[in-house]
């Protein structure tokens, strides 16, 4: 099959502090409002900050379904994950029963990096307490990082390929383009992509410790920024072949074009000083596409508000875009509105770069001021939502191990 | 599309350094290697059984200042990839010498448990000694993805990086990635497999969980490359990735094994049928120690591939990393093999994921 199967867009879903799915997200991003406020999932005592974007509305169902009697216990990122792809299906008009026959040929591909771990944690706490001989093992069944794929499938009933991936902060953003990869093989006439996390003490506490938190909310590319706040949620969308998304009656709401998949090879936490996997991987997803970095209209940048990310990756998509280049592409970070949710966060942010082609609105980074003497400067969206004109963008991930992904996604006209 | 071929092999497991031992060890139906009771785990009459990888010195792969900056599971990791490059002729990674840039190098590992062991400590200390104390070097050591990091700063391979975690079906997962993304023109050169270690934390809960009496660790990679390239540089060819095929029941629940045994067919002959309609010569099943799950494979292989022989690795070298240990085994078959022929690798993940590679012959 051609690598040239053209891959359309035709549901998204999203579930973030900042809405519980892609309308109330969407109107509250574009009032400026931010969803990062103080955690009470767990006791945040010892840690240099006390707040994360954390989902306020209970994601889902306590239970994710029952069978023959038997309750299987969804994690609260199973949860998240399974929330966003209901929404997706939905949109893309393949919620079952309607759409269960479709769906049994459709896959999911699915990227996060906790998993479980949140009702892992309360497991070990109790076995610390109270001795792990009385503790039931079935509470961890959902600990690794396989599950929330299998819950996702489970949900929906798909019969496809299946595939988990955990490669930290560019987890959801690989698993989408994993799942254009498959659906161009012949593998899958559709796949149902993107990941989520839940929030959890191991990598709040964990990411303190490495003292890149801000015990405010986050300021990514602003010249004040202290570090990141931990974030969430889950983003999913339905990819398709874009003659089976036509043939049977669905509306492409973009196109997704392809994506670039690089490795730092430099540092297990820290990304290379001059950006060099970053750029590499911006530089792949544009040569995939067929298209010169002046086509592109804007970026959703990975933005996590660390003093080193942010600025590789300004040095990056410098070196990508130009000095001059770089001047008319509008910038948003997602994370200072509901912080960074890790393995799901490519899902999410490829979710709002999609709202904002269709919209022709990129929404405004929160908390960012100025870039202070960083030259030549990004052109950041802040303080309003910017009108965009243009028919592509592209979304940025970065992760831990040096993982670096971008999506780029083009308008459906 | 390129074709991938695989012209490297190493492997970390109970039969030492090395793939030579592992044709030996299923002939012998044993791993040769220690194989460790760890008596009756909490909640289960029986004992487990446990296949360990063979004691080995990592210094001669990995300096000593860096191996103090890598778990276990790291460790091991990238010395199987260290083995599979020497294999493949590719193991002078000096800038001038490199037959592929950084940037072609990709990597792909599969892992349904991933860092364990660094996970549990993390989490047992984060508990007991409470937030402010938490380790940074272990919190980044229990990222699930930090062995393919490991590695690729060690092999300077800054292509496509990613750790699939389809449970224990993660190996078969991240060859058919690998071979995709050669195919795809992503990489010229993957270093691809599945890797397990079970410390006592997981063998406690795989006991609780029902697991089969005899699981194993292991660690093996493959090395991948377009056929163009390996023929260009002279390289031996094992085999080539003929087909790939997956899908997954969803009526599987999270510690579930499908029973779908045409489920299972569509798959093994969804591998065998994109790999050419090859003519199948042997099956390697995952028969991962669930009865009623091997049963359902056993009418899987028997319906797809009538008279065709079956082999089980995970009888040898134990559950949960036998998808590894059949990828290594498979492509030994294969080299045996004309061009013309195939193996099938079939691996179902805990969950319900199912996925199959076939094999082939050196192309002429």
């Amino acid at each position: 099959m051609s690598a040239r199967v053209r891959i359309a867009v035709t549901g998204l879903g999203i579930v973030s502090a900042l809405g519980r799915d892609r309308h109330q997200f969407w109107s509250r991003a574009l009032e400026g409002r931010g969803g990062i406020g103080n955690v009470d999932l767990f006791s945040t005592a010892g840690c240099k900050s006390s707040i994360a974007g954390q989902v306020r509305e209970e994601p889902g169902s306590k239970s994710d379904r029952t069978e023959g009697g038997r309750v299987h216990r969804a994690s609260r990122t199973d949860r998240l994950c399974i929330t966003a792809a209901a929404e997706a299906v939905e949109q893309a008009g393949l919620a079952p029963p309607a759409g269960s026959r479709t769906l049994d040929r459709f896959g999911v591909s699915l990227g996060t990096s906790t998993a479980g771990m949140l009702e892992g944690e309360q497991w070990v706490r109790d076995g610390v307490d109270r001795g792990f001989e009385r503790q039931r093992v079935s509470r961890v069944l959902r600990v690794p990082t396989s599950t929330p794929g299998d819950a996702v499938a489970a949900a929906l009933g798909t019969g496809g390929p299946r595939l988990s991936n955990m490669t930290a902060c560019a987890s959801s953003a690989l698993s989408i383009g994993q799942a254009a990869d498959m659906i161009r093989s012949g593998e899958a006439p559709g796949m149902i992509a993107g990941g989520g996390d839940a929030l959890c003490l191991m990598t709040y506490a964990g990411f303190n410790a490495l003292r890149l938190v801000d015990p405010k909310p986050c300021r990514p590319f602003d010249a004040t920024r202290q570090g990141l706040s931990l974030g969430e949620g889950a983003g999913m969308v339905v990819l398709e072949r874009w003659d089976h998304a036509v043939d049977r009656g669905a509306e492409p709401l973009a196109e997704f074009l392809d994506y670039g998949a690089t490795c730092d090879a430099h540092h297990m936490t820290a990304p290379h000083p001059e950006g060099r996997g970053a750029s590499a991987a911006m530089a792949e997803a544009l040569a995939r596409s067929g298209l010169r970095a002046d086509q592109i209209g804007h970026v959703n940048a990975h933005g996590t508000g660390t003093d080193l990310n942010d600025a590789t990756e300004a040095e990056a998509i410098r070196a990508v875009f130009g000095s001059e280049g770089i001047r008319r592409i509008p910038i948003t970070a997602s994370k200072s509105m509901f912080g960074h949710a890790l393995g799901g966060s490519g899902g999410l942010e490829a979710v709002v770069l999609v709202l904002s082609l269709i919209h022709q609105l990129a929404p405004p980074t929160l908390g960012w001021e100025s870039s202070g003497d960083e030259a030549p400067p990004l052109d950041i969206v802040a303080g309003a939502p910017r009108r965009l004109s243009c028919a592509y963008g592209m979304s940025n991930s970065f992760g831990f191990g040096g993982a670096n992904c971008s999506l780029i996604f083009r308008t459906a006209s | 599309m390129s074709r991938a071929v695989v012209t490297g092999l190493g492997c970390v497991g109970p039969t030492g350094l090395g793939v030579d031992r592992l044709p030996d060890a299923m002939d012998a139906g044993r791993p040769l290697g220690s194989v460790e009771p760890v008596g009756a785990p909490r909640g289960r009459r029986r004992e487990m059984r446990v296949a360990r990888i063979a004691p080995f010195d990592r210094e001669p792969f990995i300096p000593a200042r860096k191996l103090r900056r890598m778990d276990e599971v790291s460790q091991v990791w990238t010395v199987t990839c260290m083995l599979a490059l020497a294999d493949a002729g590719l193991d002078d990674l000096q800038p001038d010498k490199a037959l592929y840039r950084p940037e072609d190098r990709a990597t792909f590992l599969g892992t349904g448990f991933g860092c364990v062991a660094a996970t549990w400590e993390y989490l047992t200390e984060l508990t007991t000694d409470g937030a402010a104390m938490a380790n940074p070097f272990l919190f980044s050591e229990s990222v699930a993805n930090a062995p393919a990091g490991h590695s690729a700063i060690e092999m300077n391979a800054r292509g496509p990086n990613c750790t699939l975690t389809c449970a224990d079906a993660s190996a078969v997962a991240a060859v058919a990635a690998g071979a995709r993304s050669i195919q795809d023109g992503r990489a010229e050169m993957a270093v691809c497999g599945g890797l397990e270690l079970l410390p006592s934390p997981a063998i406690e809960a795989l006991a609780a969980l029902g697991a089969p009496g005899f699981v194993g660790e292991g660690s093996v990679a493959l090395i991948l490359e377009s056929l163009e390239s390996a023929r260009s540089r002279g390289a031996r060819i094992y085999a080539e990735i003929a087909g790939q095929a997956s899908a997954s029941d969803p009526r599987c629940g999270p510690w579930e094994w499908s029973l779908d045994a045409d489920r299972m067919s569509r798959v093994l002959t969804g591998a065998a049928r994109r790999g050419g309609g090859r003519s199948v010569r042997k099956v390697f099943l995952h028969a991962g120690g669930f009865p009623p799950a091997e049963a359902a494979e056993d009418r899987a292989a028997a319906a797809s591939f009538p008279g065709v022989p079956v082999v089980r690795p995970a009888r040898v070298f134990g559950g949960m990393v036998s998808a590894a240990f059949s990828l290594a085994l498979g492509v030994l078959d294969s080299s045996r093999q004309a061009p013309e022929e195939s193996v099938v690798v079939s691996a179902w993940a805990w969950g319900g994921g199912l996925y199959s590679v076939a094999l082939s012959g050196a192309p002429d």
